[in-house]
């Protein structure tokens, strides 16, 4: 905040009007009839005596005769006799014409144009003063208006953004530095914010991912109880022992169902699933089809020896998934291939079951959709979905099409 | 361990063209006697900004910074440099001698700010030059005639004139090659063997090794930190140790 | 103290450019100012100082024609009792001659001497230099014939009168107090004995005059003693001739050209020392900020604001001390330069000696001045962190805006690259703005010197009413004499103009102007307040006279001829360099109270109708017309005289003074021109340097980025020159008279020829574009690593 600059130049011109009233005061103790005045208008009047259009009018006076008869006046108002002349204290003075005096000329004394004079001087220093005070002025709100008043409603309305939940817009800085570490440290506040907010959100995410993961591993061996007890059922011939089999199948579909709810509400909730891919060596992906492939159902394969763009994590999650569906709706020996095709390295896995409709194809990939064949089998219509979802994350793809027999999976993995 | 330096809640706001940037957020941080610190981080992480609001060059924004049990940050620019003065010394990346001295001149234009009397200062100031490796026939000669190494060391010995409580030194290796860098390097270590406290800013894992704590600064914070023993050529266990705590740290 | 002085030392090493530019202007300015007070505090008071050491008492009184009467004891009678001491010679005295002089002639009063002149007690000649192997048949001339006259030792000196003709050799020049100077009205003449005794024989009977040198007692009114004097000489002889005039007269005819050369310089000085000034205050806070990363460093090893304030306060106190020193010396060597313009004029020999205020003012203003900006450009130091110092000044919160931004304009690249240097140096532009505007300012005040003094002398400043001719006839044919001038063709505007002494209560006399038809006269600006008389009763006065005795508009003044007097109103004051600044003018009306006007031979003074600017041509075409007169109306015509003969010899003196001053000024204004513009591109290109580096590097070539520093440079310096000239123009004539005014010089008004003014300006603007891309030439050298890395 710079005011010495505004209160110098105030003082300045109250200095300045000081100086120009004494001024003005001391020159109207001066006022003086002008005798060279006088003398021209004296002289215009004695030798054009009787000519009144040469008479020098530049000061008011009236002529009159030795009897004292007005013989001529500049104006009206003005003494016209001797008397009145001295009640006004007017200028009486002979008028000579060659050599003869033939009346005498009056001057008024009159200090009105003097005044008049002085007057307007005033009138005019005072307004000359008073704009230059109230452009002074102005100037000083605009620099109180630039340099407060403005920081201070860009802070109301970061304030009023902050409270809004805004956290993206910063705050300006203010050019005069007003408000000092406040608005840095209020800026530095929002940031906190935002960092704290999204640290939260990325907790809840996390929780909810995890309770998803948590019911997805549920279902495995959960479909493996039910299917053992199945075969148990079965198996047994014994009715107490069958009774059991079909209350653990019972219980299994209830757990199922349950968990099926609890991932399909947790999943529903997660708007971004953290993938964090990486490089890796391709000598990784055997492993992971081998753990997704629990039943052992899949042949023997090579991978040929590349580096891929992947997270280890979530592309476990992918083949748990297409291995958990060819179990589920072929329910036949899968065949894996891989070769490298441009920049991908190419994982075919196929099943001999009955497929999916053609035109479903394109959907299957979406949330909650399912083939028309899936109506019988439990599930959200979500793991393609999700499979889908990771795969675009580490710059891969998904291929779905019906072989002749079966149905066939591509994955895609962008080699480096 | 005593610590020399203190900092509460240190923040230091930078803006341009009125948008603002917040270099330091909340630092909490102490600096030890006797150790040689390292201050890491990506370029633009806020580690020089650090180095110089602990060393008072830089008025940070907020939060306060103790130096041996004094508050710095209330201090005008005269108090500081009254301060720096017997506390501090400096070893800046471009050095910064004054090109219009001589090398000893540049010594003593440090030196007589805290003695008086300048028949010792010379000898003190003649057996700091030796010991950082710059001979006597170098002492005349400007700052342009010598040397980017040989200027570093001459920067190092005005740091350790006036036998500073703390060394700063901000990227002493910086615009150097790697073999003078390391005459550098090893001209640093030597004087904290000696019991000389180090704080230093690099970017450069070889100059790094030489700490024997390193912080890590990520985005105005300090993201880790490591404590390895003094430095002692060739441990390669210790280097591991370095190695993998910047990995940790993402670098 | 020992680390402030190890720091001023280091600077001493550091910016040796602008240690020499700052050096130079220290000592530009010293020297402009030393120079200005010399001339007048020790060069302008050299009349004075003559006539206290050749003994110039208080005045002189010269009787002439018939000086029966005057015996030594009767001018004891008469002088003694007023004054201390009085000294009387008698020589040879031509009351009105026509002196060869430079170009013309001088008309004038002259008196012979011997050598007994060397001798004397009062009013003694002294000789300024001499040839003493001329021995037989030479003349001892007044030192004006050799500053302006143009006359040198061994020179043949002629000159008539009346028939006769008088021819000397020239053996040297003297300095004397009365007879000095052509502004005086007389001129002195010393010469050999044996000469002097031949032409003593032949004319003393005419020509023999007795000189009296007086000392008046303290109390002794001047006016009213050579009044009383003059009335009781006339008792003793009522036919003698008394003449002479008061040693203040003698001065201030004397210095008066000189006064108006002093204030022109000091006017010039003035704006160069403005300029110079504002470049000293922008040089030094160049300084501090070229030197920020330096001070930052120190001030990081611990150096408080203070102890880097004071180093910086020693340095630059050490190199004005030793600037404004040499500055000082220097002004006393190029003394005599300026010193030989303004005595020239004064026609007497100057030699400069040490005069206590003009040694130290100049160095004391400079060492102040220097102290004061080095302490307000210093006070950031005290605040700036010193990291901040060490990003040269780049604040942690900082407002740089992009202006120009290459990819949104459509100029080329030299073109928007000079743009964004010229915006990036708003400070730079704004110092380049006033400086160079300070600069055109000096060049036309020079230009309105030029035109004013040399080119077109303004002649009214040096006399109260001008002509080409007079020719005055007796009072039989005064009307024949008006009607036939009236009737020629090649005059014009003839008018009547009589010149009587009229006095003052006995105290002053007033040269008065009797004219005829007021309205008639050539020199209209001759009032320099009021107006001039139209009536009867009306007078006006010169401004000296009116001051002395407390006059002024719309006074009455009671005004004496003989035993006549009679009360007029002052309406107008003039002002007059003649007749020791007491004149008055009246109207023939006027005069009637005081005289019968009738009753006077008719003055006719007449202009030429084809005057033109060679004073040659115009002299013969006046002395035709005169000859013409003459031959028509023969005993008629009782005086005649060509106006131009006359200006002829003063104004020769008035134009060499001139064209001498305007050739120092000049050549002053160009050396600090250049110098000005050297160190403002200098710490231009200083600033810029990084930036050429980095442009270099990206490919630009040295030809481009020269191109666009000048280019940079030029919008400050165009806007300048039009504002400025354009402001000169009209603020030059009062800011000159305002000067002139405060040293008593009331009437000027001067030309300026706007041909001048452009010529300035285009001039201006393209030396400082030359100038520019000379010195931008360094670019060239500075290789762009080099330009980078610098520190």
């Amino acid at each position: 905040m710079r005011k010495a600059p505004f209160i110098i130049l105030l003082v300045l011109t109250f200095i300045a009007e000081a100086l120009a009233c004494f001024f003005i005061v001391t020159r109207i103790k001066d006022i003086k009839t002008d005798p060279v005045k006088v003398n021209e208008c004296m002289h215009s009047v004695s030798e054009n005596y009787g000519d009144a259009s040469k008479y020098n009018t530049q000061l008011d006076y009236a002529v009159i005769d030795n009897d004292g008869k007005l013989v001529y006046k500049t104006r009206d108002g003005l003494s016209e006799s001797v008397n009145e002349a001295i009640k006004t204290r007017g200028l009486i003075l002979d008028l000579e014409v060659d050599g003869e005096v033939v009346g005498k000329v009056i001057f008024d004394y009159s200090t009105e144009e003097q005044l008049n004079g002085v007057k307007t001087k005033v009138i005019v220093l005072y307004i000359i003063i008073g704009v230059l005070q109230i452009a002074i002025l102005i100037f000083w709100y605009i620099y109180i208006r630039k340099s407060i008043i403005e920081p201070f409603k860009n802070l109301n309305s970061f304030a009023e953004r902050v409270a809004g939940g805004n956290l993206d817009m910063p705050l300006e800085m203010d050019k005069g530095h007003v408000f000092g570490a406040f608005t840095e440290s209020f800026d530095l506040m929002r940031t906190e914010l935002k960092k704290a907010r999204i640290a939260e959100k990325k907790a809840s995410d996390d929780k909810k991912e995890m309770v998803a993961k948590l019911s997805h591993d549920i279902k495995t061996p959960v479909a493996s109880i039910k299917s053992t007890s199945e075969i148990g059922y079965e198996v047994t011939k014994e009715e107490r022992t069958k009774e059991m089999f079909s209350v653990i199948n019972a219980k299994t579909d209830q757990i199922k169902s349950l968990v099926d709810n609890l991932f399909t509400s947790s999943v529903q909730d997660i708007t971004e699933i953290d993938v964090n891919p990486g490089m890796q060596p391709s000598d990784v992906i055997s492993g992971l089809i081998g753990n997704a492939d629990y039943l052992k159902r899949a042949g023997a394969f090579t991978i040929p020896e590349c580096n891929v763009f992947i997270d280890k994590l979530r592309l476990q999650q992918v083949f748990d998934n297409i291995f958990m569906n060819s179990y589920k709706y072929a329910d036949t020996p899968v065949n894996v291939s891989s070769e490298i095709a441009g920049d991908y390295l190419v994982i075919r896995i196929a099943d001999e079951g009955p497929g999916v409709k053609e035109e479903e194809i394109p959907l299957l990939t979406e949330k909650f959709k399912r083939g028309s064949n899936a109506n019988d089998k439990d599930g959200a219509g979500l793991g393609l979905y999700l499979t889908d979802y990771f795969m675009e994350k580490m710059d891969g793809k998904l291929g779905l099409k019906n072989l002749e027999k079966g149905f066939e999976v591509a994955v895609y993995l962008r080699t480096i | 361990m005593k610590n020399i330096i203190e900092t509460k809640k240190l923040c230091k706001t930078f803006s341009n063209g009125g948008i603002q940037q917040h270099v330091l957020k909340n630092i909490d941080l102490e600096i030890y006697e006797g150790d040689f610190t390292i201050i890491m981080g990506a370029s633009g992480a806020g580690k020089s900004t650090l180095l110089y609001s602990l060393s008072g060059m830089d008025k940070p924004t907020l939060g306060s910074v103790k130096f041996d049990g004094t508050e710095i940050t209330k201090m005008n620019t005269d108090e500081l440099a009254l301060f720096r003065r017997s506390n501090c010394g400096f070893v800046f990346q471009q050095v910064y001698l004054v090109e219009s001295m001589s090398v000893m001149d540049n010594i003593l234009a440090a030196g007589l700010l805290v003695y008086r009397d300048k028949k010792i200062l010379v000898k003190k100031a003649g057996e700091l030059l030796k010991a950082v490796g710059i001979e006597e026939t170098l002492w005349n000669k400007f700052p342009s005639q010598i040397s980017g190494g040989e200027a570093q060391r001459v920067g190092i010995a005005r740091a350790l004139i006036n036998e500073p409580k703390l060394v700063f030194a901000d990227e002493p290796t910086g615009a150097l090659n790697s073999q003078t860098g390391k005459a550098v390097l090893d001209t640093l270590t030597k004087f904290n063997e000696k019991g000389q406290s180090i704080v230093m800013v690099t970017h450069d894992i070889t100059s790094a090794r030489r700490g024997n704590r390193i912080l890590y600064v990520k985005d105005g914070e300090i993201a880790g930190e490591c404590n390895l023993g003094k430095y002692v050529t060739g441990d390669k266990e210790r280097h591991q140790k370095l190695n993998d705590f910047l990995a940790k740290m993402g670098w | 103290m020992n680390k402030a002085l190890l720091l001023a030392k280091s600077n001493l090493r550091k910016n040796r450019g602008t240690s020499v530019g700052l050096f130079l202007l220290m000592l530009i300015a010293t020297c402009l100012v030393g120079i200005s007070l010399l001339i007048f505090f020790d060069c302008y008071p050299t009349a004075q100082k003559a006539a206290e050491r050749l003994k110039g008492g208080d005045g002189f009184i010269l009787i002439r024609d018939d000086l029966e009467g005057f015996t030594d004891e009767k001018i004891e009678e008469l002088i003694g009792k007023d004054t201390d001491s009085y000294y009387v010679y008698r020589n040879l005295n031509y009351p009105t001659i026509s002196l060869p002089f430079g170009d013309g002639e001088v008309g004038i009063s002259l008196n012979l001497t011997d050598s007994s002149a060397f001798a004397r007690q009062m009013n003694r000649f002294e000789v300024v230099k001499e040839d003493t192997s001329i021995t037989e048949n030479y003349v001892y001339l007044p030192y004006q014939f050799n500053t302006s006259g143009g006359y040198e030792i061994g020179d043949t000196y002629e000159f008539e009168n009346a028939g006769k003709k008088y021819s000397y050799k020239v053996r040297g020049f003297n300095d004397v107090v009365y007879g000095g100077g052509n502004n005086t009205g007389r001129y002195e003449f010393v010469i050999d004995d044996a000469s002097y005794k031949k032409v003593w024989d032949e004319d003393h009977e005419t020509g023999e005059s007795i000189v009296i040198i007086y000392d008046l007692k303290d109390g002794v009114e001047p006016g009213a003693f050579r009044i009383r004097i003059s009335n009781e000489m006339l008792k003793v002889n009522p036919n003698t001739v008394m003449d002479g005039s008061p040693l203040d007269v003698v001065i201030s005819n004397r210095t008066f050209i000189g006064l108006i050369v002093a204030v022109s310089i000091l006017v010039l000085t003035s704006l160069i020392v403005i300029a110079v000034a504002m470049m000293l205050a922008n040089c030094i806070s160049n300084y501090v900020n070229e030197n920020m990363k330096t001070l930052g460093a120190l001030k990081a090893i611990g150096y408080t604001g203070k102890d880097i304030k004071s180093s910086l306060i020693v340095w630059f106190l050490a190199l004005a001390v030793i600037a404004s020193i040499a500055g000082i010396i220097l002004s006393y060597v190029f003394m005599p330069i300026f010193a030989g313009i303004m005595i020239g004029q004064m026609g007497l020999s100057y030699h400069v000696s040490f005069n206590l205020m003009a040694t130290f003012i100049p160095i004391v203003f400079v060492i102040v001045f220097a102290l004061i900006v080095t302490v307000i450009s210093a006070r950031k130091i005290g605040k700036i962190h010193p990291i901040v110092a060490l990003r040269e000044g780049i604040e942690s919160h900082n407002f740089k805006k992009n202006r120009v931004a290459l990819d949104k304009t459509s100029l080329n690249p030299t073109m928007s690259l000079a743009m964004k240097t010229f915006f990036g140096n708003m400070k730079q532009n704004i110092i380049t703005f006033f400086v160079v505007g300070f600069m055109v300012f000096a060049c036309i005040i020079a230009l309105l010197m030029f035109e004013n003094f040399s080119r077109n002398p303004k002649i009214e400043i040096l006399t109260t009413e001008l002509c080409a001719g007079v020719v005055a006839s007796d009072l039989e044919s005064k009307d024949e004499v008006r009607d036939y001038l009236e009737s020629r063709k090649d005059v014009d505007n003839v008018r009547e103009i009589i010149n009587l002494s009229l006095y003052y209560n006995d105290e002053e006399s007033l040269y008065t102007y009797i004219v005829k038809d007021p309205s008639k006269m050539r020199n209209t600006s001759i009032c320099y307040k009021g107006r001039l008389p139209e009536y009867d009763n009306e007078v006006v006065i010169s401004g000296s006279f009116a001051k002395k005795y407390g006059f002024d508009i719309g006074d009455e003044i009671k005004l004496d001829y003989g035993d006549n007097s009679f009360n007029y109103l002052i309406t107008g004051l003039i002002q007059t360099t003649n007749n020791a600044g007491r004149e008055a003018l009246i109207t023939y009306k006027a005069a009637d109270h005081l005289l019968d006007i009738d009753q006077i031979p008719g003055w006719f003074w007449f202009d030429i109708v084809n005057e033109g600017n060679d004073n040659d041509a115009n002299i013969e075409e006046t002395e035709k017309i005169l000859e013409e007169c003459k031959d028509k109306y023969g005993a008629h015509i009782i005086n005649t005289m060509d106006f131009f003969k006359i200006i002829g010899g003063s104004m020769t003196t008035f134009k060499s003074i001139s064209a001498m001053m305007l050739i120092v000024m000049i050549i002053v204004s160009v050396i600090v021109i250049g110098l000005i513009l050297f160190l403002l591109i200098k710490s231009l290109i200083y600033h810029k340097r990084k930036d050429y580096g980095i442009y270099k590097a990206l490919g630009y070539t040295s030809g481009s980025l020269m191109l666009q520093t000048a280019l940079s440079f030029m919008p400050p310096v165009i806007v300048s020159i039009i504002a400025f000239s354009i402001g000169s123009y009209f603020s030059a004539n009062p800011y000159m008279s305002t000067f002139m005014h405060a040293f008593g010089l009331m009437k000027c008004s001067f030309d300026i020829p706007v041909i001048g003014v452009v010529l300035i300006g285009i001039g201006l603007a393209i030396i400082s574009f030359v100038l520019a891309l000379l010195q931008t030439r360094r670019i060239k050298k500075i290789e762009a690593y080099n330009m980078l890395v610098a520190e």
